[in-house]
């Protein structure tokens, strides 16, 4: 019986500590970088108005579509790297 | 003096708290029914502290903490389903007889070898019977468990080894069978746990983790299910939870046929489910302080195995909830959405409130003895 006690309470305390830890695991899923946008929907990628002009931008605050004819049309200036 | 006093405070905290979580959605809702439950949940749990004192002689600490959690599981819908918290407390009722029949059933029935023997048989029956009935609708997986334990108890308790693992593995394969993984590693875990605990030989503890460990490894490796959706929406959901009660009016992220235990994260917040963990672990430790007072090998095996049924519950749901187990995770102890299972988990507590009257009664006769000799 003695020994059968000693294992009891060896049995219990790993128990608990085993539970305890796994609210651990909770803590550190709330603070996952994927439930922190969760938790803040209203975080989404708006461009800046100082590097992007005003023009640009949609009303909604999404990226305009990009258009190959606006890469194409970039004047031969632009690559100039001699200035710099 | 100072022990009652400040458990006659612990009873009138949780009392108000009960009565105010069901008293305030009632008075913005109107629903009469949660008006019904912000009286019928902190009444049942003071009568439930009160009279089995005098008829029963439960364990007063042991039955608070379980009250307390079932009073959380009526309370965890009651913001975004009312109807569902009702319906809750109802299944609470039969439950509560099953705490009543466990405590009575240890206390007086004296377990000899044949019906050891008769009570497995019966227990493979109750896990065989829904391979054989397919319509059947409920689980009987932990009521078969319970009964088992028994049988096992009593057999390790006479030294009866072979008869016990017999059992053990019989049982094992039966869950196995019918895919319920998670009960099969409940199961497993604690046979091999109470070889190591009451058997004096090594090679039985052996034999009994070579066995079931090989089994339920297997086991998981065959019937182990996807859980990283599941795991990710569940990620989700914990990040959205409050930190502290949902604001008013409550968006639910739930459907009612959710888990109790995360719908009372998302309604009430982090910290009340912090605080449910905590009542599983008082509970446990106050179970095993029961069974290191027993005198009798048997209901030191029978109220180690319950304890070992109820925690690894716990443990194996917050495994599967935080996506450390790839299984789809059950329900918390004592916080079931199903009939049998809290009517298993509440018998559990009656068996562990049974042998901790018969350590007083042990007590008590010891008294009367050294008083006798003086």
């Amino acid at each position: 019986m003695k020994a059968m006690r000693y294992r009891i309470r060896i049995i219990t305390l790993a128990l608990v500590c085993a539970l305890l830890f796994s609210a651990l695991f909770i803590v550190r899923s709330v603070f996952l970088p994927s439930g922190m946008i969760a938790d803040h929907p209203e975080i989404t990628p708006e461009p800046s108005s100082s590097v992007f002009p005003e023009s640009t931008s949609t009303p909604s605050g999404q990226w305009p579509p990009l258009l190959i004819e606006d890469v194409t049309s970039v004047p031969e200036s632009f690559f100039d790297t001699s200035g710099l | 003096m100072k022990s009652k006093s400040s458990r006659a405070r612990v009873c009138a905290v949780l009392l108000v708290l009960f009565a105010v979580v069901f008293l305030l959605p009632a008075s913005r809702t109107g629903n009469i029914h949660l008006y019904i439950l912000s009286v019928a949940v902190p009444c049942g749990i003071l009568l439930l502290l009160l009279l089995p004192a005098g008829i029963f002689a439960l364990d007063r600490p042991l039955i608070a903490a379980a009250m307390s959690l079932c009073g959380f599981s009526i309370m965890a819908p009651v913001l975004a389903f009312p109807d569902e918290a009702v319906v809750q407390g109802t299944r609470c009722i039969p439950a509560l007889f099953f705490l009543l029949a466990g405590s009575v059933v240890v206390r007086s029935i004296r377990f000899s070898k044949v019906s050891a023997a008769i009570t497995g048989i019966f227990s493979l029956v109750m896990l065989t019977a829904p391979l054989l009935f397919s319509p059947l609708s409920f689980s009987l997986t932990e009521g078969g468990t319970v009964l088992m334990l028994f049988a096992v108890s009593v057999f390790l308790a006479h030294r009866l080894r072979l008869p016990a693992l017999f059992f053990s593995l019989s049982a094992l394969a039966l869950i196995s069978i019918r895919q319920e993984t998670g009960s099969a590693l409940i199961w497993a875990v604690t046979v091999v746990l109470l070889f190591w605990a009451a058997s004096d030989s090594l090679f039985w503890s052996v034999l009994s983790l070579i066995l079931c460990g090989g089994f339920s490894a297997a086991v998981f490796i065959l019937f182990r299910g996807d859980s990283s959706e599941v795991y990710d929406s569940l990620v989700m959901r914990f990040a959205s939870m409050p930190l502290f009660l949902a604001e008013w009016p409550v968006k639910s992220l739930s459907s009612s046929s959710d888990s109790l235990f995360i719908l009372l994260g998302e309604q009430f917040g982090l910290i009340i489910l912090f605080c449910s963990l905590l009542l599983l672990c008082l509970l446990l430790i106050r179970a095993a302080s029961v069974s290191l007072h027993t005198r009798k090998a048997f209901h030191a095996s029978l109220s180690l195995g319950a304890l070992l049924l109820l925690g690894l519950k716990g443990l194996l749901f917050l495994l599967s909830l935080t996506g450390i187990l790839p299984l789809s995770p059950g329900s918390f102890p004592l916080m079931s959405a199903s009939i049998p299972e809290l009517c298993a988990d509440f018998f559990m507590l009656g068996i562990i409130s049974g042998v901790s009257v018969r350590n007083d009664l042990d007590l008590a006769e010891d008294a009367r003895l050294s008083m006798l000799a003086h």
